[in-house]
């Protein structure tokens, strides 16, 4: 009935009509993640307490003086001795602490010669070579060793940025600043080699915390509000994780056909909207947005199993804040492999305060205790490196 | 007879049934468009917002308005304050809260600064709305030219929702008038603002 060509034909035309429907570039969701988070509101559970996932934790007071008062922790990169903060708007500028919290120096300064920045917005570190690079103003990078000496600066060619990051093998990753695609991958010298996945609007590109990172060998990026996390490996961008909310997740077209930064809270009222992501070799913390009510997901990715709970229901049996003031991830330190909290000293020192009153005892608050007693309402924040129990 | 009758009332009957389909489906049309309208209004909440900001600006302006008798602001100290207290004459007054911490409004305080120096720093006054004292003691440094610097918690101004600092005049009896927000390109509008607030407030250039 049929010849050979003809099988072939048909058996081609099958293969093309598979490929195609299983794989586009618009759409790179369809591919399967490496992980797919089923998140269901009505898994919420009660009644948790920070030690019920937080098995270990240290805290790194940063030290308070004129040069070295932060005013909020928008990056945070750890080396195997310092602590890198970057604050974009207040302070403006990268601290560099050790590992202890005692302030190093402030990298680079404020102004328009060499080796001064206008508008640092992002930044990373890179340990081999013991450097920090600086996004300036959306399009420069200024390179600085970890003695804090000014080494050059590099410039984008062709595409704006908001976010950066460095491969081992120096190719640049970048979260797109209103250009084509939202993320570009370019040569050492800046030069743009490919993009991937189409620039929406600014809501889902500028300020997005942890936007894009290094995770072993893969390259971690995300647009706000969306539920997907990329992998940008050498070759190839792939989804890594989904958050799925079923009924509740977010249609793509809703932030895709928004020309203006869409409004969070009327979108909140009818899904589920992603706000923060961090990530380590075996935990994800996640943080949503649902009517205007803030939830987290600590997901083990050993046993694939995750707590879900409210924001403001949480007992901080250790930092012991009360609960409009909850400390929250503000970075991953890779090194050690711990979740990185910021904790205000003013609402500490007022929250281990009122937990003395209540009469509260134990290890966690005799440690909380300690510490408050060093602080004071107006110094630099408390750094927590908690490292995740076997939930 | 009778038969005419019946079916003049049934015919009647039949028009009244369909003007009231009729009509009906133009409620329904109606509505659909407001229900539109309003999915249209929900997703560009955030420029209607400025919109109405705008617009409740341009009404402070021209009608001003008075604060609570009774507001009370914290001094650096940490002392608890009458408002009305530390106005014993009229002052300009500026708006300042940690969402306002931004490269934007830089040129505005530059402006403002050198307005400081030709009123020798005793015609304005700094209330803020600080989450953490922190972020006070950065605004202190940032800003050492204004001296008058007191907290304050829920100012009830509705150019709050617009998330920019803003000035105003104030005097004793807490009326709020002459309502200014900075913003990234207003420097000439602000010069012209505060040479007017120059001569409301007596003030001559040193």
């Amino acid at each position: 009935m049929f010849n050979k060509a003809s099988i072939h034909f048909y058996y081609f035309l099958i293969l093309f009509l598979s490929v195609s429907c299983s794989y586009d570039t618009k759409d790179q969701t369809r591919l399967t993640p490496d992980f797919q988070i089923d998140i269901s509101l009505n898994d919420i559970k009660k009644n948790i307490k920070y030690s019920d996932f937080i098995d270990q934790y240290d805290f790194v007071k940063l030290e308070t003086s004129e040069n070295s008062l932060i005013g909020s922790i928008d990056e945070i990169r750890c080396s195997k001795q310092y602590i890198f903060i970057l604050d974009m708007f207040i302070s403006k500028g990268v601290f560099q602490f050790d590992r202890k919290g005692r302030f190093i120096r402030r990298v680079g300064k404020v102004g328009e010669g060499p080796g001064e920045y206008t508008s640092p917005i992002s930044f990373t570190i890179h340990e081999k070579k013991s450097k920090i690079f600086i996004l300036d103003n959306r399009q420069k990078i200024l390179c600085f060793n970890f003695d804090g000496g000014y080494i050059e600066q590099i410039r984008s060619k062709g595409f704006l940025t908001e976010k950066i990051e460095l491969l081992d093998d120096n190719r640049w990753a970048f979260i797109g600043g209103g250009t084509e695609d939202h993320v570009v991958m370019a040569d050492s010298q800046l030069n743009k080699i490919k993009s991937y996945l189409p620039f929406l609007n600014r809501a889902t590109s500028a300020l997005i915390p942890n936007a894009i990172f290094k995770l072993g060998e893969d390259i971690l990026v995300r647009r706000d509000y969306l539920d997907t996390v990329y992998a940008v490996t050498k070759t190839e961008i792939r989804p890594h994780i989904i958050f799925n909310f079923k009924d509740k997740s977010l249609p793509f077209e809703m932030i895709a056909k928004n020309q203006e930064n869409p409004s969070i809270t009327a979108l909140s009222n009818d899904y589920c909207i992603v706000r923060f992501y961090y990530e380590l070799k075996d935990y994800i913390y996640l943080g949503f947005i649902h009517k205007s009510n803030a939830y987290i997901v600590n997901y083990n990715k050993l046993n694939r199993s995750g707590i879900l709970f409210s924001f403001n229901d949480i007992k901080d049996d250790i930092t012991f804040l009360d609960n409009k003031f909850n400390s929250y991830i503000v970075g991953v330190d890779l090194i050690t492999s711990r979740f990185i909290y910021k904790v205000e000293t003013q609402d500490f020192i007022q929250g281990v305060e009122s937990a003395q009153k209540q009469h509260a005892e134990g290890e966690a608050f005799i440690k909380a205790r300690g510490l408050a007693k060093q602080l004071k309402t107006d110094d630099n924040p408390v750094l927590m490196f908690a490292k995740y129990a076997n939930f | 007879m009778k038969n005419i009758i019946t079916i003049f009332f049934t015919i009647i009957l039949l028009l009244i049934g369909i003007f009231s389909i009729l009509q009906s489906e133009q409620y329904k049309s109606e509505y659909r468009k407001k229900d539109k309208e309003l999915i249209l209004y929900r997703e560009n909440a955030s420029s209607s917002l400025s919109y109405i900001s705008y617009l409740d600006s341009l009404k402070l302006v021209s009608e001003g308005f008075f604060l609570d008798k009774n507001t009370k602001v914290k001094s650096i100290n940490g002392n608890t304050l009458e408002l009305s207290k530390i106005l014993e004459e009229k002052k300009m007054i500026l708006y300042y809260s940690s969402l306002h911490f931004c490269d934007c409004f830089q040129s505005d305080f530059l402006l403002l600064k050198n307005f400081l120096d030709s009123t020798n720093c005793n015609k304005i006054l700094v209330l803020t709305e600080f989450n953490h004292e922190r972020e006070l003691k950065l605004f202190r440094k940032e800003n050492a030219s204004f001296c008058e610097i007191y907290q304050i918690e829920q100012i009830k101004i509705p150019m709050i929702k617009t998330q920019i600092p803003f000035l105003f005049l104030m005097d004793k009896s807490l009326r709020v008038s002459y309502v200014f927000s900075l913003s990234r390109g207003n420097s000439p509008n602000l010069l012209t603002y505060l040479k007017s607030i120059q001569q409301l407030l007596n003030v001559k250039p040193s």
